[in-house]
């Protein structure tokens, strides 16, 4: 009894081993799969990683919560119902189940892992891990750029400027895709090395102004000898002041009087 | 002993019969199974069809006793029980026990519709108890003790159907069919020209046959099988459309003993599948009564079965 009982705790094993070695070779090409395409679309790693454990973890579990002994039922006929029977009454003692202990133990000899195992689906997953993986490396530097998602923060608010205020500020335009997002060491493309844009007010209204990078870099054939130029000396014609003119009024003889009054009055008042 | 050895007592038990029974087969696998499992059963068929030698053969190739009880309806149970007479004895007189044909391993019941409800429920009463009980004795029944009754499906008039509970005690209602054409042949050849008995081989002792029904107990059954069997038989509970009054939980337990002793037949150490429906049909058709529309549509307690095993398969 106790041989038995060793077979069908080892018939179970088996089966759990190449379950989890088929869910992890099928883990491995999704990963590779999804990581190709999310690739293309520059989204981070994070994804393919999180899809494929989710996929193993719930495949796993619902092929190792699969009965065992019915798998093996399924791929040998005579073993149908048998093995079953015999697996549920291996505590039983008595000659019937003694006997058809004996005659399972018999035919579990002829059990072969490799009927469990398609060599061939498994030969080709391989092959598909192996040219994804290629693949993989040989479009890396393809794939960056070929659909930039890299929204940048600079970019999108001169895009705001340009449509004018009130246009832009949606939810979504504050999410900032790094490209590779790669650890350099440098700051990362996607910061503003230009620092914040500066509100400035001019009387009432605000104006946004926005530094843009000048360009700086430098051409070898374009350098040249310094420049002399000739200063000459330009000077403005003298000018000379003239006694101004004085201005007198003419007021007729006999309104002299009058005017003089006029201004004594308002003197005196 | 090894399962393989008890097919061979099995065929050998067979072959036996087949020397005298033509084209019965099934019924005779069906009655062994009766015998295994420790029950009854009804036979049902139209006269001609070999009951009555076929339950004759059984007994001889397995040396019991056999005895047969012609139902009538002025049988009565001292007739079937037995009955005290007295003796006189050197001057003195005394009551004695005269068993009747009931103190028999074998007993075939013929045309047990034709008995008085009386009458069936003396005989009932030892079939479930396997005792009787005269006056204030009470004498047990003879191991193993099997009940075949008989019943024919024509001619009800002046008859007196069992119960459903009555029939529910049976294990099996076996159907006797007509053999096929070049079986009847094979039985015109046998019997048309020669008259003299045949001679048997005893395949099986008494005490055989009371270890055999013990190892039939011990037959594994998967949980699974055991579990199909409850749900066809719940399953004959609740489909109203069809039946009026299904099977109890006896049927249950009748199925999966049935189903053990086949297994044991076949020289199988556990139940199959195949055993569970080969079984379902003898095992529930006396005990589903079909309502009046199913009637009306002439649907038979064996196409209910056969609804209710396609039902579970799926």
């Amino acid at each position: 009894m106790k041989a038995f009982k060793n077979a069908i705790a080892d018939v179970r094993n088996t089966l759990n081993n190449l379950i989890i070695f088929d869910t992890s070779i099928n883990t491995i090409l999704l990963f590779l799969i999804l990581l190709l395409v999310l690739s293309i679309f520059n989204l981070p790693l994070i994804y393919p990683v999180t899809i494929s454990l989710i996929y193993f973890v719930y495949v796993l579990r619902k092929k190792l919560k699969l009965s065992k002994i019915k798998l093996v039922e399924q791929k040998y006929q005579n073993l149908d119902e048998k093995l079953r029977t015999a697996a549920e009454h291996s505590t039983e003692e008595n000659p019937v189940v003694k006997e058809l202990h004996s005659e399972v133990l018999h035919d579990l000899r002829q059990v072969e892992e490799s009927t469990f195992l398609n060599e061939r689906k498994i030969y080709m997953k391989s092959i598909g891990i192996v040219a994804l993986a290629f693949l993989i490396l040989l479009l890396s530097p393809v794939t960056f750029g070929v659909l930039n998602f890299n929204f940048n923060l600079v970019d999108q608010e001169s895009q705001e400027a340009e449509e004018g205020p009130g246009t832009g500020g949606s939810g979504s335009s504050k999410i900032r895709f790094a490209v590779g997002s790669q650890d350099t060491g440098l700051k990362k493309t996607s910061d503003d090395i230009y620092g914040k844009p500066t509100v400035v007010k001019l009387g009432d209204d605000e104006i946004k102004i926005r530094i843009r990078p000048a360009g700086t870099e430098l051409s070898i054939r374009e350098i040249q000898e310094a420049d002399f130029p000739d200063f000459s000396e330009s000077y403005p014609s003298e000018i000379q002041a003239v006694a101004a003119e004085s201005f007198e009024e003419e007021i007729a003889k006999e309104d002299l009087k009058l005017v003089k009054n006029y201004f004594n009055t308002l003197a005196g008042s | 002993m090894e399962m393989i050895a008890y097919k061979k007592i099995f065929s050998e038990l067979f072959s036996e019969v087949r020397k005298v029974v033509v084209g019965q087969d099934r019924v005779v696998e069906q009655i062994l199974v009766s015998v295994l499992s420790d029950g009854n059963a009804l036979l049902e068929g139209y006269p001609g069809l070999a009951k009555t030698l076929t339950v004759r053969t059984l007994a001889k190739v397995m040396d019991l006793r056999f005895s047969r009880i012609q139902h009538t309806p002025d049988l009565m149970p001292s007739d079937i029980t037995g009955t005290y007479v007295i003796e006189e004895h050197g001057g003195s007189r005394e009551f004695k026990f005269h068993p009747g044909p009931v103190f028999a391993n074998i007993v075939l019941a013929d045309e047990i519709n034709r008995a008085t409800p009386k009458t069936q429920s003396a005989l009932l009463e030892a079939m479930q108890e396997k005792q009787v009980t005269v006056g204030n004795t009470t004498y047990k029944l003879d191991k193993p003790f099997f009940v075949l009754a008989t019943q024919n499906p024509i001619e009800q008039e002046g008859t007196y159907p069992l119960p459903e509970a009555q029939s529910d005690r049976f294990l099996l209602k076996i159907k006797a069919n007509y053999p096929t054409y070049d079986e009847e042949v094979e039985v015109v050849n046998k019997y048309a020209y020669e008259h003299s008995e045949r001679r048997l081989k005893v395949v099986m002792t008494k005490n055989h046959l009371l270890s055999l029904q013990q190892l039939s107990r011990q037959v594994p059954v998967a949980t699974d099988l055991k579990q199909e069997v409850v749900k066809l038989i719940t399953a004959t509970r609740n489909k109203k459309d069809v039946i009026e009054y299904g099977a109890s939980p006896r049927a249950s337990i009748g199925l999966i003993v049935a189903a053990k002793a086949r297994a044991l037949i076949n020289g199988r150490n556990h139940v199959s599948s195949d055993d569970i429906k080969a079984m379902a049909y003898p095992v529930l058709r006396h005990r589903l009564i079909l309502n009046f529309e199913a009637e009306r549509k002439g649907m038979t307690p064996d196409d209910a079965v056969k609804l209710f095993l396609d039902k579970i398969k799926k």
